[in-house]
């Protein structure tokens, strides 16, 4: 389609009346039954062999659709975030991040739920994941058709900038996901008066106290988190601070996350495999080996601090951090929660609730259909 | 003598019965030798193989006693690639090793690789012999087309070296890359290879294009969707490696990549050879005729059980093991990628190549894996 004629297109969909959101949330409602009735498993399946992403396939493909677009979740979060008198703000470019499969298509769907047109660029590897679900959405809702658009662009091409400059210019808002380098990009790609929201890339750790350290069941939690959400959302601990933590300290805080993996679920997959086996050579290495040794668990750092740096630490970063998992006992809790959202954490959680989707609870700290709307007022 | 010089410098790449001997006591060399210089590969053995606590002489002495025929090289640790990404496990000193490289992969996953002065002689011997022995040395000049880097000082990634060296094959007029390094960073330059690699098709000289295969099928598929039909000159080669990566997804097999380059370029099938390498395995895998992987009798191949890791027989699917004698500077001898590959007996492709072949089924890959730790990486590097 031509530029222009993909304009007029948009244009005759924006004075039309507003799309309700009913009809969304019956798309969701009807794609989540099939789902969850099993029609689309040997098309996840496929789908699956596309990502890079490991886990459980179908099962763990399914169930992340299945958290994104519970309509039940969904009417609770209109409630919540969109107060009366908010109207759409109009065309929407959703630019994704790779490293939740659906992301692209979640992003869009909170949109049509604020009732606007959506242009999806999405992440590379998210594409063949989201492309599904929107056109599903759309099987099941046609009306939903002039509402959803999905422009693959590879980032690499030489046309991504001219191409994304187009979209820009016809949208009136720019909801981009990613890193530090996208969002900058992006920004300069939209100019001073676009509106842009965005949604980075967010930090998030665990800190442990000394007194923490002896709880073992949330040490146990820690483990498990980290296995399940492989660093891979913004709420998923990228890094464990231990307070005052000496080198036995910390050989012992790995020895137990290793220890408590094995007991975990037996995951016939080569990557675990693999993964597992590299940690149990890691850990045979003798103690003090070499000047590099750096202490580890899946990947994921494990570093000494101290109470008293912690807030100098985070300060720099303090736009980036979202949430923060607390292993101390009862009277610290208080003490390290003030400290940690002073800092710029958004969310305090026990580990084992870092990334548990809470209906209705804020993105970073913000609401992402309130977002997608303006205030408007007639006569 | 070092069992290294009979074993690397024999006439026929493919001949194992007649090098096996000199294989067993290189590798039984190598063994000892690394738990001998190397204190944390010495510990992982002794606890990988249940060894009392004793001394680094007696244990690599007891060690290498194990290995008496092929069956027991399963025995040796095998190192997964991963380990190296965090690890450092050399064994010598880094100023006793010339040659550095990192495999690719992203930002701070990469593992740093070095070989000495000798694995380094012992290397350009096996890969000569094995070019040479599929007939891959030119004396005629060519033009290259290169689908992939162009080299760089920045650039240390091993594939960007053996694609540079490749290109030397035959003496090299010109080379054409499909990534050119322009302002601090690589653009992908189509618009310069149609136009040159129309220009070389007119030239009368050999063209060889080397590089990554996603990129060659995504080459072909563009001409051929343009309805493009070029006759490559006679002598004309490609040459793949570097696997398919994250066009994992894309990935068509070698008979269909063939096939479409006989229609769009005119090349024949058996001119069309793919590569097999590791950064982390000093070993060259060239495929034959029939496209297939054959052992040279400078290594062994071991498919191990995705679970259990145990050793699995022909024509199971499972994960990939290389084992090779050649190197001092780190324990190399058996490391295990993160390739998806079956063993085939070597009488089963025909092609007149007598040693096992394997396949590559699909990569575990987790490299290209986008995360949400950058600033975890900046607060690491921070501190
Ligand atoms: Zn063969």
């Amino acid at each position: 389609m031509k530029a222009k004629e993909f304009r007029e297109e948009i244009n005759r969909t924006l004075i039309r009346e507003n799309m309700t959101c009913e009809r969304t949330l019956k798309a969701c409602e009807v794609l989540l039954k099939r789902l969850s009735e099993g029609c689309y498993d040997a098309k996840l399946e496929k789908i699956r062999d596309f990502l890079p992403f490991t886990g459980n396939g179908k099962v763990y493909i399914s169930d992340e659709i299945s958290n994104l677009i519970n309509s039940d979740i969904l009417r609770e979060r209109l409630k919540k975030e969109l107060p009366p008198g908010r109207e759409p703000l109009g065309v929407l470019l959703h630019i994704g991040a790779g490293n939740v499969p659906g992301l692209g298509a979640y992003s869009v769907i909170e949109g049509l739920l604020a009732g606007n047109i959506n242009i999806l660029k999405p992440a590379s590897v998210d594409a063949p994941i989201s492309g599904f679900i929107l056109r599903e959405l759309v099987k099941a809702e046609p009306e939903l058709k002039p509402y959803i658009y999905m422009f693959e662009i590879p980032s690499t091409h030489a046309s991504a900038v001219p191409k994304l400059k187009e979209l820009i210019s016809l949208s009136d808002a720019v909801s981009v996901w990613g890193g530090d380098r996208t969002i900058k990009a992006v920004r300069e790609l939209a100019g001073a008066d676009k509106k842009l929201i965005e949604w980075g890339h967010k930090f998030s750790f665990v800190y442990i106290s000394r007194a923490g350290l002896k709880d073992r069941a949330a040490i146990k939690d820690l483990a498990k988190h980290i296995q399940d959400t492989g660093m891979r959302l913004c709420s998923s601990c990228q890094t464990v601070y231990v307070e005052g933590g000496s080198k036995e300290d910390m050989r012992l805080l790995r020895e137990e996350l290793n220890a408590s993996l094995k007991q975990g679920p037996d995951i016939k997959d080569a990557a675990e495999t693999l993964r597992r086996y590299t940690e149990k050579l890691m850990s045979e290495l003798p103690a003090g080996s070499g000047e590099e040794e750096r202490y580890d668990f899946l990947g994921c750092p494990l570093i000494s601090a101290d109470r008293e740096d912690m807030f100098e630490r985070l300060r720099a970063d303090s736009h980036s951090l979202q949430t923060v998992g607390l292993i101390c006992v009862g009277d610290e809790e208080e003490e390290l929660s003030r400290l940690f959202i002073r800092a710029g954490a958004t969310r305090i959680r026990r580990p084992s609730e870092m990334s548990a989707y809470i209906p209705g609870e804020a993105h970073d700290g913000k609401f992402p259909l309130y977002e997608y709307t303006k205030r408007a007022e007639y006569l | 003598m070092d069992s290294r010089i009979p074993l690397y410098f024999t006439k026929h790449p493919y001949d194992i019965s007649g090098t096996e001997k000199y294989f067993m006591r290189a590798i039984r060399e190598n063994f000892s030798y690394h738990i001998l210089h190397n204190p944390d590969y010495a510990e992982i053995v002794r606890r990988e193989l249940g060894f009392k606590r004793r001394g680094r002489g007696e244990l690599a002495e007891e060690a290498a006693s194990l290995i008496r025929v092929e069956e027991d090289i399963s025995l040796i640790p095998p190192i997964p690639t991963a380990f190296f990404k965090r690890k450092r496990l050399w064994t010598m000193k880094p100023w006793q090793l010339p040659v550095k490289a990192t495999s690719s992969g992203t930002e701070g996953k990469r593992s740093e690789m070095a070989y000495d002065c000798q694995s380094i002689i012992f290397g350009g011997a096996l890969a000569g012999k094995l070019c040479s022995f599929h007939g891959l040395f030119s004396l005629r000049p060519a033009n290259y087309i290169i689908l992939g880097y162009e080299p760089h000082r920045t650039n240390k990634t091993v594939i960007t070296k053996t694609q540079f060296i490749s290109s030397f094959f035959a003496p090299p007029i010109r080379r054409s890359y499909a990534l050119k390094y322009e302002e601090g960073g690589y653009t992908l330059n189509k618009k310069g290879l149609f136009r040159d690699l129309m220009s070389f098709c007119r030239s009368g000289f050999p063209v060889r294009i080397i590089g990554f295969p996603a990129y060659f099928f995504f080459l072909l598929k563009t001409l051929d969707r343009a309805g493009i039909r070029m006759k490559l000159p006679e002598g004309s080669m490609v040459l793949l490696g570097g696997g398919w990566k994250k066009f994992e997804g894309s990935k068509v097999d070698i008979i269909e990549l063939s096939g479409l380059a006989e229609k769009v370029l005119g090349i024949k099938p058996e001119s069309i050879r793919e590569f097999f390498g590791a950064a982390e395995h000093p070993g060259l895998y060239c495929s034959c005729k029939n496209h297939h992987f054959h052992v040279p009798c400078y290594s062994r191949v071991i498919i191990r059980d995705e679970t259990s890791l145990k050793p699995l027989d022909y024509g199971e699917p499972g994960i990939l093991n290389l084992i090779t004698p050649i190197a001092h500077s780190i324990p190399l001898i058996s490391v295990m990628t993160d390739d998806i590959a079956v063993l085939h007996r070597g009488e089963d492709c025909g092609c007149g190549i007598k040693t096992d072949y394997f396949e590559i089924i699909k990569r575990v890959g987790l490299s290209e894996i986008e995360t949400c730790s950058q600033t975890a990486d900046r607060l690491m590097r921070d501190k």
